[in-house]
């Protein structure tokens, strides 16, 4: 990872000496337990994505079912309301309209 | 035996849900990610929890992963957005320091040999004195810097990882390296 340096004592220029310098201090590794730790956290994690993707296709499926619902009690309510204008019409008077509307009347 | 296995092919393994792949991975490269997270926020604690994100990232992105950039650079990518991230997120609480070298026990190095205490004392001075110079420099210098200098990262990558030019990463090096020279200037004298 590090780049090959030439021993201080050769060191001249000073880019060479802050290179020798910043080499003293490598990068540092974590702690024994880093990978079981990240893994574990990975599989929790990813449970709790998965679990929370769960929920939203759950809720998209119920707003679905609510809207088709809806739209179903509408077309329904829609009909009913035709089938009650008709039979409410007044069966006795029901040519009145028509008559005055005839043609040549 | 397990150093010939590239990382693209790990990382379709771990696509496939597979976590021996993903624990090679990890092992890997956690020096590489939780060091440059530790020299860019200075704080070892959030750099393994900033680290372990970064590794929960590479394997959530396994599926999506093309190996058409370098590996390294790729996740080197995603170590910079989440160090950025965590910039944003500590200047809005700006509470946070950045810095707590009070409760920031250096780590084990990788070459540890028997000293003296005087050795061990002028040792965690010049290690304090290299982080708080690092810790100066801007965002971009700093890990420009820590590319170039620990991963031996080429021009070209550095560029790729930073979204910038080659020659804006040269130029940003440079101005690194001298503002670092005269940062450690007390410690560069013959």
């Amino acid at each position: 990872m590090k780049k090959e340096h030439p021993p201080q004592n050769g060191s001249s220029s000073p880019d060479e000496a802050l290179d020798l310098l910043l080499d003293q201090v490598p990068l540092q590794t974590p702690s024994d337990w880093f990978v079981t730790q990240t893994i574990a956290r990975i599989r929790r994690e990813s449970v709790v994505v998965e679990k929370r993707s769960l929920r939203w296709i759950w809720a998209g499926a119920a707003s679905l079912c609510l809207l088709l619902f809806w739209t179903g009690f509408e077309i329904y309510q829609q009909s009913q309301n035709e089938v009650l204008s008709i039979t409410s019409l007044d069966v006795n008077n029901w040519s009145e309209g028509i008559e005055d509307s005839w043609p040549g009347q | 035996m397990t150093e010939e296995i590239p990382d693209h092919i790990l990382m379709s393994a771990i696509a496939q849900g597979e976590e021996a792949p993903l624990r090679l991975l990890i092992e890997r490269h956690q020096r590489a990610v939780y060091g440059t997270i530790y020299k860019m926020i200075g704080d070892a604690s959030e750099a393994e929890d900033l680290a372990q994100r970064v590794f929960l990232r590479v394997y959530q992105s396994a599926g999506r992963y093309r190996p058409e950039a370098q590996f390294n650079t790729w996740l080197m990518t995603i170590v910079r957005n989440l160090v950025l991230n965590e910039y944003r997120r500590r200047q809005r609480k700006p509470w946070e320091s950045l810095f707590h070298p009070e409760n920031d026990e250096p780590r084990e190095f990788s070459d540890p040999v028997q000293r003296t205490p005087d050795q061990h004392l002028a040792e965690s001075e010049l290690a304090e004195a290299i982080h708080a110079a690092l810790q100066e420099l801007p965002e971009k210098q700093r890990m420009a810097m820590v590319l170039s200098r620990y991963h031996d990262m080429p021009y070209e990558e550095i560029a790729k990882t930073l979204k910038t030019s080659i020659s804006s990463t040269k130029s940003l090096i440079f101005r690194a390296r001298e503002t670092l020279k005269i940062s450690l200037k007390k410690y560069l004298q013959p």
